[in-house]
């Protein structure tokens, strides 16, 4: 399975869907890294994501780390409510740059 | 007294998630769990299967046996394996103002249920993992 992706101004999204647990998160991690490999900024976005577990999230980590370490910019948008929960109970909510839209990442 | 809901063998791979996830989200509410909880219960249950998966069974073949039931005031969640037994008390979360991918999982069980408990098997290999959901909306989290 090969999760969308699409070009916003300087940003790559990748939208991710569905149940982002072990049995998928290798596939978005590999997607995440792959742009970024590429000296491209990404966006994940998490608007159709119906669950995600720690595997979800710890791809979500490498992602924004690795694109720390190469000073691209990294973040999420339309977080579900889910996911949203998910991230609080990590303490990562307030550790990710979280917009609603592109459009906000793109107008910042 | 048991009140047995739900017993059931799975393969330990991750392609079994999504099943074990519907079945454990069915039966919490069932037992008239509240719908945060049900959440919190399904969430937890999958964590512990991917720990199994991943660091008892280090990812090869496997079984997990899924235990369901409400014993008085508790939802109860027996999950078995057949691995080498493993050191409870190595079984800890990392702090979470290390920022790195992994090592949640423990950190969610522990902030989700009420209680988190982990045998070794009596048999002398395999583990037993107990979780508890408190009924009773006074004393759960």
């Amino acid at each position: 399975m090969e999760y969308p992706t699409r070009q916003a101004g300087p940003f790559t999204v990748v939208a991710l869907c569905g149940d982002v647990d072990l049995h998928y998160s290798p596939q978005a991690r590999k997607q995440i890294l792959q742009h970024l490999q590429q000296q491209q900024h990404v966006l994940v976005d998490l608007s159709k994501v119906s669950y995600i577990d720690s595997s979800g999230i710890a791809s979500l980590v490498e992602g924004f780390q690795l694109a720390r370490n190469r000073q691209l910019r990294f973040g999420l948008v339309g977080v579900s409510h889910t996911a949203m929960q998910v991230l609080a109970l990590a303490r990562l909510d307030s550790v990710f740059p979280i917009k609603n839209s592109v459009s906000d990442y793109l107008s910042s | 007294m048991e009140n047995v809901l739900l017993q059931q063998d799975f393969i330990a791979a991750p392609e079994q998630l999504k099943l074990i996830r519907e079945l454990v989200r069915n039966t919490a509410a069932y037992s008239g769990l509240r719908a945060e909880q049900i959440d919190q219960v399904v969430m937890s249950v999958n964590e512990a299967c991917m720990n199994i998966i991943q660091h008892a069974y280090h990812d090869q073949p496997g079984r997990i046996g899924l235990h369901i039931s409400t014993q008085q005031n508790s939802f109860v969640v027996q999950l078995t394996d057949d691995a080498a037994p493993l050191d409870p008390a190595l079984i800890k979360p990392r702090p979470l103002d290390e920022l790195r991918p992994g090592g949640l999982g423990v950190h969610f069980m522990q902030q989700a249920m009420d209680v988190v408990t982990y045998q070794a098997a009596p048999a002398g290999h395999g583990n037993i993992l107990i979780m508890k959901k408190y009924l009773s909306n006074l004393e759960s989290k």
